[in-house]
């Protein structure tokens, strides 16, 4: 009796087997591929960036949404600012952020306010983690990676 | 990560569903049921979800597929191996689960470690002894000396000095750069090297050349010297087949193994045939005739797979060597340190050329050279030395991967 069972199922189940076998291959190489991309496209979506603004007050639909800061943006309302800040006491092209020396350097760029740490900003300063900037009346907490505030080129 | 769960828990499962439906029909092979597959089986099945199991919640950051990959592939060995004979299965078993803790060892050490400095001086050494002990204590397997008995068990030293070798290489290659300073390190490669074909043992000299001359090439890009060196390799070989009958008889059957049927040939003409008749899609398990094939449950195991579950499954399992390849290979290339790059690579490249030699050798590509299928031949220190490679790899993914959270923790996941 288990002979004849023997036989049959041992011809049947090697379908079986070559079936579980390309079926386990297939999922095994599709998630192991994607997995790698996407935690690689994640890595390097997040590597340009030298840090990152956290929005604390003005825009209430996107309070402390954090928005990456590459080593040159411009900030304002307008389509071509590179982090947008839509609200009307902003200027279309606030101001300009961007790395010099291994430091970040904010430059009001228009009549529009510019704050860093509650003072009117006229001229270049350099901004450091843990500063508050006010771009008019949206204000925004400074992160900078620490490896890079350290001081290099 | 965990968008990666459902995958992994699918590939999981499907794995055990395949050791259990092929235990369940080797319990009925001899016409009565035999309880210890069925319990070989279900012991491997708890084995393997217990393993990955803990290892995931131990190591956050360990590359899953590359252990699942790696437990398909051991998992389709002790079929095969129960298949030929249960004794072998249950003692592969045994060792497997030994060889894991030696994994686990070998992924904290390499998580923690620098490249071990000055110690590397002493891996060569223990590499160079472990290969020379061969020659004096050795007895003599398939006209190979390369098997040190030590009491019930035999060894086979040239499988650890594989670890030694890699360590020490990726060492060297990744501090030094001036030309003379690499004359000690390719002095140990070259004496490896001798060793192994003094002792006979061509198929692991043929994998230490190999990854002696790609570690060589990747690290340092010199490609004049790396010719010069495939040169030498080449030559060397040439040599070996006029000084040594063996290498001329490893090519002459090679060449034609119709011609000694009854005598040389007779091991690869049984392979080829045993893959023959299964075809496509094979005869079923358990209705081969492995007995008929010299070595099938070590070198040839890969013949038995072939005509047992036909070329096609053989063809997924080397898919599944390709995973783990390549999978190694981007844990190389994403390593901070050269020197974890280097030896992850290094253990890629052993156990990828590793594979191509055996499996090239069975299906008669290029002449057969005697060496285990990594973690599906029947075999202690060959299973040990896979794993501790596994293991290696695993470790410095840990590193890769608690560098990457590091990052996201620092900037935030969700950043715009």
């Amino acid at each position: 009796m288990l002979n004849s069972l023997y036989r049959v199922l041992s011809v049947g189940l090697k379908y079986w087997f070559l079936l579980l076998a390309a079926v386990l291959a297939g999922i095994l190489v599709v998630a192991s591929r994607r997995e790698y991309r996407e935690r690689k496209a994640l890595l390097g979506r997040i590597g340009q960036y030298v840090g990152y603004l956290e929005i604390l007050r003005g825009l209430p639909q996107a309070q402390g949404v954090r928005i990456g800061i590459a080593r040159e943006n411009t900030v304002g309302s307008g389509k071509g600012a590179d982090i947008i800040l839509r609200h009307p006491s902003v200027q279309r092209a606030h101001a300009l952020l961007y790395m010099q020396n291994g430091e970040l350097v904010l430059s009001p760029l228009s009549r529009g306010v510019t704050k860093i740490n509650g003072r009117h900003a006229n001229n270049a300063y350099t901004v450091h983690t843990g500063d508050h900037i006010a771009f008019g009346e949206v204000e925004v907490r400074v992160f900078v990676r620490p490896e890079l505030e350290g001081g290099e080129a | 990560m965990s968008r990666y769960q459902k995958s992994t828990r699918a590939i999981l499962l499907l794995e055990q569903l395949f050791l259990l439906s092929a235990f369940s029909l080797l319990s009925i092979r001899t016409g009565e049921v035999d309880f210890l597959a069925i319990g070989l089986g279900a012991g491997l099945c708890a084995f393997n979800l217990l393993q990955y199991g803990i290892l995931r919640v131990a190591f956050r950051h360990m590359d899953r597929f590359v252990l699942l990959a790696a437990q398909f592939l051991w998992d389709v060995g002790l079929v095969v191996l129960y298949r030929i004979r249960p004794s072998y299965a249950l003692k592969q078993a045994a060792i497997l689960a030994g060889s894991t803790l030696a994994m686990v060892a070998a992924m904290l050490v390499i998580r923690k470690s620098r490249n071990f400095g000055k110690w590397n001086w002493a891996f060569m050494g223990l590499a160079v002894a472990l290969l020379g002990s061969t020659l004096v204590l050795s007895r003599t397997i398939g006209g190979a000396k390369n098997w040190i008995r030590l009491g019930p068990i035999s060894v086979q030293p040239s499988e650890f000095a594989k670890i030694f070798f890699l360590m020490s290489s990726a060492y060297f290659l990744s501090t030094r750069d001036k030309l003379f300073s690499f004359v000690p390190y390719v002095a140990f490669a070259g004496a490896c090297a001798v060793l192994l074909v003094a002792a006979k043992e061509l198929g692991t000299g043929l994998l230490f050349c190999g990854t002696f001359l790609i570690l060589f090439f990747a690290a340092t890009g010199r490609v004049f010297l790396t010719l010069f060196g495939v040169g030498v390799f080449g030559a060397g070989a040439c040599a070996s087949y006029y000084v040594f009958p063996h290498v001329r008889t490893r090519v002459e059957v090679w060449l034609d193994p119709w011609a000694s049927y009854n005598a040389q040939g007779y091991q690869i003409v049984q392979g080829l045939m045993a893959l023959a008749s299964g075809g496509l899609f094979g005869v079923g398990l358990g209705n081969g005739m492995p007995e008929v094939i010299p070595a099938s449950h070590t070198d040839y195991i890969f013949s038995v797979i072939g005509e047992e579950f036909g070329i096609l499954f053989a063809a997924i399992v080397n898919v599944f060597y390709l995973v783990f390849i390549v999978r190694g290979m981007l844990i190389a290339l994403d390593a901070r340190e050269t020197y974890d790059a280097l030896l992850v690579f290094g253990c890629t490249c052993m156990l990828s050329l590793q594979a191509f030699i055996i499996i090239g050798g069975v299906i008669k590509l290029i002449p057969l050279t005697g060496i285990t299928l990594p973690f599906i031949s029947y075999g202690g220190s060959s299973l040990l030395s896979s794993m501790l490679q596994l293991g290696i790899l695993e470790g410095v993914a840990i590193k890769n991967s608690r560098r990457e959270e590091e990052e996201l923790q620092l900037m935030g996941e969700d950043i715009l």
